[in-house]
């Protein structure tokens, strides 16, 4: 498929598409570097932006912020020995006392290079799978679609962390909200409560905006220590960092492996994937290599693992509509809103789409390497920033964003509501991620 | 005084239970009045939320009987208490957010933003008014021009109309 549209793909690689996508490393290298907030929370907070743009740029800033944000938080894990993410806390073992050895820019560029190469062998995967799958499931009928609508909240299953009862109650109020607004098949309104404002139902970006970021906001101020200032040495790393990578070619290779089939299995994600690739790593490796005492391999392992997920996790994603994680679920719900249906369908109506998106993964991991490797110095002065003033930052953010979508004040009330719904659900230890899945689910099941 | 994370599990199935008795009561009512929640499945827009509400209600129940079987067998996992004073701060917070959401159209984008940000500044416990007012000034109005000028969103002007002429 790809060699065929790839030349449409390539016309919708605009220079917008690429400053966005370059943008949106940069924006995800930021916000995975800053303890408690990551590329989830990034692509949600730049949603309303994002939907804005031309599909491919929009998918690319979104793909971009992921990217970034799945390894920025090896940032703060070299610097502070807090992982950004819990994506990076296995990069604890082996940055950490790299850092602590003097080697700080080595352990970052080491961190940096493996994760763009890393993404990249996953990039592989995405374009090879990816079409087949799609290919195989293009061949669906009805009784198959029921399966694939299904399929899809099994999703809610495999991403409910904790109580699997929880998370089927949180996707269930996910498929009822879905049904607020007009009834496609009578044209009734249902749950409008006569207002006009919900005749389309609730707006997705509302919804994802007020269930991540207030309740994130809260907890991090319940936490305290808002107003300490970190203290962060200066850090400058090279390109040795990618020639040290490369030493480690058969390592960064098996653990992408590990990545990219940890990715493709709905559920598994990058935490996973990089615990998985380090204990492979320090198995494999002699006794006197040093694992857990700075040992350069163990920072390409988990590294290189927990961004080749990406690519992994968007096999699924695109060719069936089937989220493997919290964030491809906002990224299928952002091509819902841009007017594309992720399925099978994608890669038969929107082939040049579905090759541009696969074009600007690479640029991404391509511009995580030149980005990463050259701001550097800027994230870690970001790590120096006090919660005291990112709070109110991201909380008007989120107000701006949301109003931005429609210049809708309601919107932003909607946002609010659910903001308080999550704070209950998640005081309660329900998953708030399978409420997105079954609100993106609902399209294909109220269908059945 | 402290506050017990059983207490919230109990509050998040009441709102689990709010829901689907919503939709149960919107279907007898609203929905009836319509003439849409009658007939046969395929004319029946009110048969799917129905259904996904009483699954709703049979996995509250099974949470709150899985609950009370494992309170009672002593596997249930300690209750956690978060002292209150430990939630007067994020309360205090999410309270000046639901004042400026709702003052947002009176008041105006401007007025009512320097308003939060400064207060949920110090409330987060800066008290170096001068950082506070430069870095309230610098994003109330950065972020407004960013939108304005580069997403062409226009602000709420409020009762006083206040508009920046970028």
């Amino acid at each position: 498929m790809l060699p065929d549209t790839l030349g449409a793909g390539l016309a919708l690689l605009t220079p917008l598409a690429l400053g966005f996508t370059a943008l949106g490393v940069f924006f995800g290298l930021i916000i995975g570097a800053l303890p408690g907030l990551g590329p989830l929370m990034g692509i949600i907070l730049m949603l309303p932006l994002a939907i804005t743009l031309p599909p491919v740029a929009a998918m690319g800033f979104l793909i971009a912020i992921f990217v970034g944000g799945s390894c920025g938080g090896s940032v703060s894990a070299v610097m502070l020995g807090i992982p950004g993410t819990p994506l990076s806390a296995a990069t604890l073992f082996d940055g950490r006392p790299m850092a602590q050895k003097g080697r700080a820019a080595d352990a970052i560029g080491i961190a940096i290079s493996a994760s763009a190469l890393g993404g990249m062998l996953g990039g592989l995967v995405l374009i090879f799978f990816a079409p087949k799958l799609a290919g195989v499931a293009s061949r669906f009928a009805p009784p198959e679609y029921a399966a694939l609508a299904i399929t899809g909240l099994l999703a809610i299953v495999v991403v409910s962390e904790g109580s699997l009862l929880k998370g089927l109650m949180s996707g269930a109020i996910g498929l009822i909200i879905a049904t607020i607004g007009t009834d496609s098949f009578t044209t009734g309104y249902r749950f409008t409560f006569g207002n006009y404002n919900l005749l389309d139902g609730f707006n997705l970006v509302a919804i994802v905006v007020g269930l991540f970021a207030i309740p994130e906001m809260l907890v991090e101020i319940r936490q305290g220590g808002l107003t300490d200032r970190p203290t962060v040495e200066p850090v400058r790393p090279g390109f040795r960092g990618l020639m040290l990578t490369l030493r480690n070619w058969g390592n960064l290779l098996r653990s992408s492996a590990i990545g990219s089939f940890f990715g493709v299995l709905p559920g598994a994600g990058g935490v996973i994937s990089s615990f998985t690739a380090y204990a492979v790593a320090k198995t494999i490796a002699p006794k006197n290599a040093g694992y857990g005492e700075g040992a350069e391999g163990g920072v390409v392992a988990t590294e290189s693992a927990n961004n080749s997920t990406v690519g992994g996790t968007l096999v699924p994603s695109l060719a069936l509509g089937v989220p493997g994680d919290a964030s491809s679920a906002v990224l299928i719900g952002a091509l819902l809103i841009l007017g594309y249906f992720p399925g099978p369908q994608l890669f038969v109506q929107s082939p040049d789409v579905v090759s541009g998106i696969f074009l600007v993964y690479f640029f991404s991991n391509i511009a995580l390497l030149v980005i990463g490797i050259a701001a550097t110095p800027l994230f870690v002065w970001v790590l120096r920033l006090r919660k005291a003033y990112l709070i109110p930052t991201i909380l008007l953010l989120c107000v701006l964003g949301t109003f931005a979508l429609q210049a809708s004040l309601f919107d932003v009330g909607a946002m609010l509501g659910f903001g308080l719904l999550g704070i209950i659900l998640r005081a309660g230890g329900y998953p708030l991620a399978p409420l997105v899945i079954g609100v993106i689910n609902s399209v294909g099941l109220a269908g059945l | 005084m402290r506050f017990r994370t059983a207490c919230a599990e109990w509050l998040a199935a009441a709102v689990c239970l709010g829901v689907a008795g919503l939709v149960f009561q919107q279907a007898a009512t609203d929905l009836t009045e319509q003439g849409i929640a009658s007939g046969g499945p395929y004319d029946n827009a009110a048969s799917y939320p129905k259904t996904i509400a009483a699954c709703l209600i049979v996995l509250v129940i099974l949470q709150l009987g899985f609950q009370a079987v494992a309170r009672g067998s002593g596997l249930m996992r300690e209750d956690r208490d978060i002292p209150l004073r430990a939630l007067l701060r994020p309360a205090a917070v999410l309270a000046v957010l639901v004042i400026y959401v709702f003052v947002l159209k009176t008041l105006g984008y401007y007025i009512s933003t320097l308003a939060m940000m400064a207060g949920i500044m110090v409330l987060c416990g800066l008290r170096n008014w001068i950082a506070i007012a430069t870095v309230t000034f610098a994003l109330t109005f950065g972020l407004a021009w960013i939108f304005e000028v580069v997403l062409l969103v226009t602000m709420p002007g409020g009762i006083f109309d206040l508009h920046m002429p970028w």
